[in-house]
This record gives structure tokens, C-alpha cells and sequence, in this order.
């Protein structure tokens, strides 16, 4: 069964479509990331995932139940985390856990219990009897994370967690994620941040309300540009000769020459299986290999592709 | 159940945290008190006075004419019949009420003597004598200025004495004061309650919890209600040690019909709440609603002096049972049973209004 799975879900507002067409699969026990820029629909889609938003069109089915028939029973398996913080401000941090706990009828020694893990797992002790309004972005994200555990959720639906939060503190959710995760919490996380996507299992790609891409982080790669890349440098005098021998292992991307020594950026079906293949047939010429590895693509490269293709 | 007590303690806790709260709650009584102790604390001049008019000739119209250029008295009031004249007299709106019989044109015309009946109000004997005068006077100028167009003719006064309810001037405004606390202080206070959850977002993770719309309604009524019963006490409190006011009628019924009424407030409040986008819309449409409340309920003009399409208006305005209750239990001493058709009228607005209150919430967010 699939802990998330929308079926040509679609989101108009007036005669703007936000959310067009998702088909989304998030299987349990993984860390699903969904991506985009600003505006590409992934608060509306969550929202609707929650059962906050109605859909215009389509079906969402949240551990096989309805959304929208079954809602009640759905919120149980559901932790939300919206994007802007969304808890009271005027109450504390233990007031504001104690209540969300109470209202999923957890009370009395069992909530003590309970907060008091959480203010232990997140480090939020010594802000317990603090007004939520006067803590720090970074420890308001803490609380907005724990509440959204408070009742155990099988499911953790978080909207950019980490939007606004500096590096090691970024460093630090992703580590309680990743715990989170292996206590067997499915995750479906949206961010910006294309270094944080390449921690998911699986990604989605979100672009104006369409999913332009999807797979885990080396499948979008190479499904985008269609293969991996790899670097070659070599030293040769006879430049056209090194080319049309590496011309058979896939196509040239660039080809950069500083006196005798070339940089080929090579296209290849599986870096894995060409590197080796390369160096051989090169050196079997007599040309010198000065190296010869496959290139990192970032995700942001990935994206700057993609949109680039649908502008 | 549980989940209402849950949200009833945050609503009171944040509550007690608000200064704005607690302003509306603990200083407007005392400020509106205050501002009405003050400003009608004395006797208004010209008097007010109602003309019972049965003729509706033009010589009847100039005898009201004559009664205002003395500068002694002010009609406020044609009252249809000599029994609503008496209810104003009652009131405390007008000090006498002045009867032209019918046919009161002929007789003059015919130079007979005819009788002009005036009913004071002799529970302030200062008032009273001024009226007598003024009435003696206002007669021979009528006969003066007429005396040369008619053959001769003579008016009799006759007066009527009554006991006028002997209001000190903060008990008259007793029913309006209540109204402004009991209405307008926990309606514009609760229809905030939840559009502020919508606008700080805090709506989005309540929604997202088990809680159904009618636990989010009934908590929020209750820990409004807590609240506000503090300031329903607090009202009459002052009313009574500060300012001296006598309660005629049991003060338990008194404090009934003003709980049935908060209750009601909080309700038309919730309706607001549901319905509006932010929370100053919310505000202006609290304010908005108390406008006709305040001008329709009898307070400033008897309803029986309306005509019938105001009267209509009157007659769906909560308030408007309200005053009449407060007012019959107050001021004439009846009690709850006296009342029993406003009472009724009351909690069938506030459940019906409550049941509109959980259909207009959306449990979404757009
Ligand atoms: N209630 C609404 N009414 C009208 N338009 C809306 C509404 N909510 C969102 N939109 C529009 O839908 C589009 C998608 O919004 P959404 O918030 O889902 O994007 P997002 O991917 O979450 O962006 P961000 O990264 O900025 O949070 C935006 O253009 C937004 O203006
Ligand atoms: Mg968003």
C-alpha cells in the first residue's frame, strides 16, 4: 500500500491552475521530496493532501483512505508542518504542545510523557515555559516540528521546514528527518533547497503546477540530460584524432583545449560503465589520460535545464 | 465533550493574556457608566413632553404649536393612544402627556368651553408645578391668539396625576448601558476569535487536528461566556453599590435574562466570525449590526411610536427583547414569568443563531 498516492489531482483558483494533473507516489518508509520554485503549487498540493484545500479535481488516498471521505480518519496518520508557523503565539511552548496533544485525546500522564520526549528529541527544554511569539526562527521551526509529531504520526507532511533556518541548524532537521525516518515516519518534504533534495529517497520536480520530473535524485539526472557526464583530460597534439575516438562512447558536450592538454565533457549512457572503457581505447593510442571521472550534476543544474526547456 | 474543555482553557489563557480583553472587559463598564452619570445626570430642559393628539385639525395642531414656542416644553412624541402616552409617561421619556379630545376644532369654532386633559407626572412635585403653569399659560396665549378670528370659547384644563417611575437618571439608562455591555462588548470581542485563528494561521493546524466544527463553536461560546459573565457581574455591581441603582423585580431573574442575552450576543458574534475574512471586517460588521440594535430597540423612541415597517425591524432585533425584559423586571418590578415571551424569543434566536453559526464554518482554508 502507498503511504500517498494522488491520481490526476488539480488545483484552479479563478482561472489560474495552480496544481495541474499531479500523479504522485509516495511509498511508505521513504523521505519523498517535492521541489520547486516559488509559486510552483507545492503548498497548494499539500494542503490538499491534508484535506485543507478541496481539490478541483482528482483523487488523493492517504494510506488507502479517501481524503475527502475519510478525512477524519486520515489526520490521525498525518503530522503537518505548515510553511508559515501556525502555532499560538500567546501561549508557551509546553501550552501550545499540551494542547495539540489533548485534541488528539492524549491527556494526563501519557501527554506529560510525551512532551516531555519531545522537548528532550528537539532541544527545546529550556524554552518550555517561553511564549512561542518570543522564540527564535529556528527554535519556532523546533516547535512547529514537534507539535506536528505530538500524536505519533505515521506520516510527516512538512512545507519547507527549513526556509529561513541557517546551515547547521538545516544540518541538524535533516538529522532528526532521517531518524525520524528510520523509526519508520514516510516524509513528504518540500524545499528549495537543492542540497537538501539530494538526502530524499525520491524526488518530484515541480514546475507551474506540472511535475516535470521524477525518480530518485541520479535518475532525474540522467533522465534530464538524457545520460551522465564525464570529464576527460588528455594530453595529445592530434586534438580531432582524440575526439572522433571519443565521438564512440557517447556525444561531446564541450571541448576545451589550453595548449597540448584537452578537456573533453563526454555524454555517456552510465559513467560506471564508460570511464574505464575510455581510458583504455585512449591510452591503447598512445594518448596520455590525465583523468578521467564522472561530473557531479547538481540538482540546481537539473532545474536550470528544465525550466530553461519549458520557457 | 473533552475537546471543548480543551479549547475553552487556551481560549481563556489567551484571554488573560490580552490587554485589549481586558480593557472591554473591566474598564468599559465603568467608562460608559460614567459617561452616562455625567452627561444626563440632570433634569432635561425643555421638558419633554407627548401630545396625545384625538382631533387632527389644524387648530389641535396649533395648540402643539403654542406648547414649544413657550420654550417650556418639547413634543417628542404623538403617541396614537392616551395608554402608549401613559407607557412613555412611565418610561421616563416624556414628564406629561397632553390629551386633545376629539372634536376639539368644533367646539372652538362654536365658541363653547372644551377640556384639555393633562397627565403629569407628579413623582418629581418641582417638575410638576412647572407643568402646571406652563400648561395655565400656554392655554390663555391659545385663547389669546385666536380669540379675535372666534367667538368667545374656553379651555379647560384638566389634570390628571400619575406616578412616573421615579427613575433616578442612570436607572432609565440602565437598559441601554446593559445592552452596549451585554451586546456590543462580547459580540465585537468573540467575532474576532476565529477569523484572528484564520489570519495568523493558527487555523490551518487546529483544522488539521480531530476538532469538529461544532467543538470549535460550543469552546469558543463557553470560554467567551466565562469571560464575559465576569463583566455582566461586574456591570451590575457598579450599577448597584457606585451609582445607587434600584432593582424593582428579583435580581435573579434580572441576571437570567441578561445570561440568555450574552449568550445570544456570543452567538450572533460566532456567526460574524465564520463569515468574515479578517478581523477588522469582523469588527465592522459587529459594530455595523449594533447600529440598528441600538436605534430600533426602544431606547431612544418607544417601539410603539414606530411605524410599522421600523417596528418590523424591531421586532428581529434581539436587543429589542432584551430592553423590554431588562426594563419590565428593573423598573416595573415583574418577574421572569412577566417576561416569559422575550425570554422565549431569546433562546430561540441564540440556538437557531448557534445552528447557523456551525453550518457557516468552513473547516477549509480558502
Ligand atoms: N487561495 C489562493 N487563491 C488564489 N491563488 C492562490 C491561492 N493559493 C495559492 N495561489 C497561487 O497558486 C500558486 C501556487 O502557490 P503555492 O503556494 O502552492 O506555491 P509554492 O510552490 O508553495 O510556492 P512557495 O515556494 O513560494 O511556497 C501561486 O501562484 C499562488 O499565487
Ligand atoms: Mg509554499
Amino acid at each position: 500500500m502507498l503511504a500517498i498516492e494522488t491520481i490526476e489531482l488539480t488545483k484552479v483558483f479563478g482561472n489560474f491552475k495552480a496544481v495541474d494533473n499531479v500523479n504522485l507516489r509516495v511509498s511508505r518508509g521513504v523521505i519523498f521530496g517535492l521541489l520547486g520554485p516559488n509559486g510552483a503549487g507545492k503548498t497548494t498540493t499539500l494542503r490538499m493532501i491534508c484535506g485543507l484545500l478541496e481539490p478541483t479535481r482528482g483523487e488523493i488516498y492517504v494510506l488507502g483512505h479517501d481524503v475527502r471521505r475519510e478525512r477524519k480518519r486520515v489526520l490521525r496518520f498525518i503530522g503537518y508542518m505548515p510553511q508559515r508557523f501556525s502555532l499560538y503565539e500567546d501561549l508557551t511552548v509546553y501550552e501550545n504542545l499540551k494542547f495539540f496533544a489533548s485534541l488528539y485525546g492524549i491527556r494526563g500522564r501519557e501527554a506529560e510523557l510525551r512532551i516531555r520526549e519531545l522537548l528532550e528529541r528537539f532541544q527545546l527544554r529550556e524554552y518550555r515555559n517561553r511564549l512561542a511569539g518570543k522564540l527564535s526562527g529556528g527554535t519556532k521551526q523546533r516547535l512547529a516540528l514537534a507539535v506536528a509529531l505530538v500524536h505519533n504520526p505515521e506520516i510527516l507532511i512538512l512545507d519547507e521546514p527549513t526556509a529561513g533556518v541557517d546551515p547547521p541548524l538545516r544540518r541538524t532537521f535533516w538529522r532528526y528527518f532521517r531518524e525520524l525516518n528510520r523509526e519508520g515516519v514516510t516524509i513528504l518534504v518540500t524545499t528549495h533547497y537543492m542540497d537538501e533534495a539530494e538526502y530524499c529517497d525520491k524526488l518530484a520536480l515541480m514546475f507551474r503546477g506540472r511535475i516535470v520530473a521524477e525518480g530518485s535524485p541520479s535518475e532525474i539526472k540522467r533522465e534530464v540530460f538524457g545520460g551522465e557526464f564525464v570529464a576527460v583530460t588528455l594530453r595529445s597534439v592530434d586534438v580531432q584524432k582524440a575526439i572522433s575516438l571519443l565521438e564512440k562512447f557517447g556525444s561531446i558536450a564541450d571541448v576545451e583545449s589550453l595548449g597540448d592538454v584537452v578537456k573533453v565533457k563526454l555524454l555517456v549512457k552510465s559513467a560506471e560503465v564508460a570511464v574505464p572503457e575510455v581510458v583504455r581505447c585512449l591510452e591503447a593510442q598512445h594518448i596520455t589520460v590525465l583523468g578521467c571521472s564522472s561530473i557531479h550534476v547538481s540538482l540546481e543544474d537539473v532545474f536550470v535545464k528544465l525550466v530553461e526547456g519549458s520557457t | 465533550m473533552t475537546l471543548i474543555i480543551s479549547l475553552v482553557r487556551k481560549e481563556l489563557v489567551q484571554l488573560m493574556r490580552d490587554k485589549r480583553t481586558f480593557f472591554m472587559l473591566f474598564l468599559m463598564p465603568l467608562i460608559v457608566m460614567v459617561m452616562f452619570g455625567l452627561g444626563y445626570g440632570e433634569t432635561k430642559t425643555p421638558l419633554p413632553i407627548a401630545v396625545v393628539d384625538l382631533d387632527r385639525t389644524y387648530l389641535s395642531y396649533m395648540w402643539c404649536d403654542v406648547l414649544e414656542e413657550t420654550g417650556l416644553f418639547k413634543v417628542v412624541a404623538y403617541p396614537p393612544s392616551i395608554d402608549i402616552g401613559k407607557e412613555l409617561m412611565r418610561k421616563g421619556h416624556v414628564y406629561a402627556v397632553v390629551v386633545i379630545p376629539s372634536g376639539f376644532t368644533a367646539k372652538v369654532v362654536q365658541g363653547e368651553s372644551c377640556y384639555i386633559e393633562v397627565i403629569i407626572d407628579v413623582s418629581k412635585p418641582a417638575i410638576a408645578d412647572i407643568i402646571r403653569r406652563g400648561m395655565a399659560y400656554v392655554a390663555q396665549a391659545y385663547v389669546e391668539a385666536l380669540g379675535s378670528r372666534f367667538n368667545l370659547f374656553r379651555i379647560q384644563l384638566q389634570y390628571v396625576t400619575m406616578y412616573g417611575p421615579t427613575v433616578k437618571s442612570i436607572e432609565s439608562f440602565m437598559p441601554v448601558i446593559a445592552t452596549l455591555l451585554l451586546q456590543l462588548v462580547p459580540m465585537s470581542l468573540i467575532s474576532v476569535s476565529i477569523c484572528r485563528e484564520r489570519e495568523r494561521g493558527t487555523f490551518e493546524m487546529l483544522i488539521m487536528t480531530p476538532i469538529t466544527r461544532y467543538e470549535i463553536i460550543m469552546g469558543k461560546l463557553l470560554a467567551y461566556f466565562i469571560a464575559t459573565l465576569g463583566d455582566l457581574f461586574f456591570t451590575l455591581f457598579i450599577g448597584i453599590s457606585v451609582f445607587d441603582v434600584h432593582i424593582k423585580g428579583p435580581i435573579t431573574d434580572l441576571i437570567l435574562i441578561c445570561i440568555v442575552f450574552l449568550l445570544t450576543s456570543l452567538s450572533i458574534g460566532l456567526v460574524i466570525s465564520a463569515i468574515s475574512r479578517n478581523q477588522l471586517q469582523a469588527q465592522q460588521t459587529a459594530i455595523f449590526f449594533f447600529i440598528p440594535c441600538l436605534l430600533f430597540s426602544g431606547f431612544f423612541k418607544p417601539v410603539a411610536l414606530f411605524p410599522k415597517e421600523i417596528k418590523l425591524i424591531s421586532y428581529t432585533l434581539p436587543s429589542y427583547y432584551f430592553a423590554e425584559a431588562f426594563y419590565k423586571i428593573m423598573i416595573k418590578g415583574a418577574t421572569l414569568a412577566d417576561v416569559s415571551t422575550e425570554f422565549t424569543a431569546l433562546i430561540v434566536y441564540t440556538v437557531t443563531v448557534l445552528i447557523f453559526s456551525m453550518f457557516l464554518l468552513k473547516m477549509r482554508l480558502e
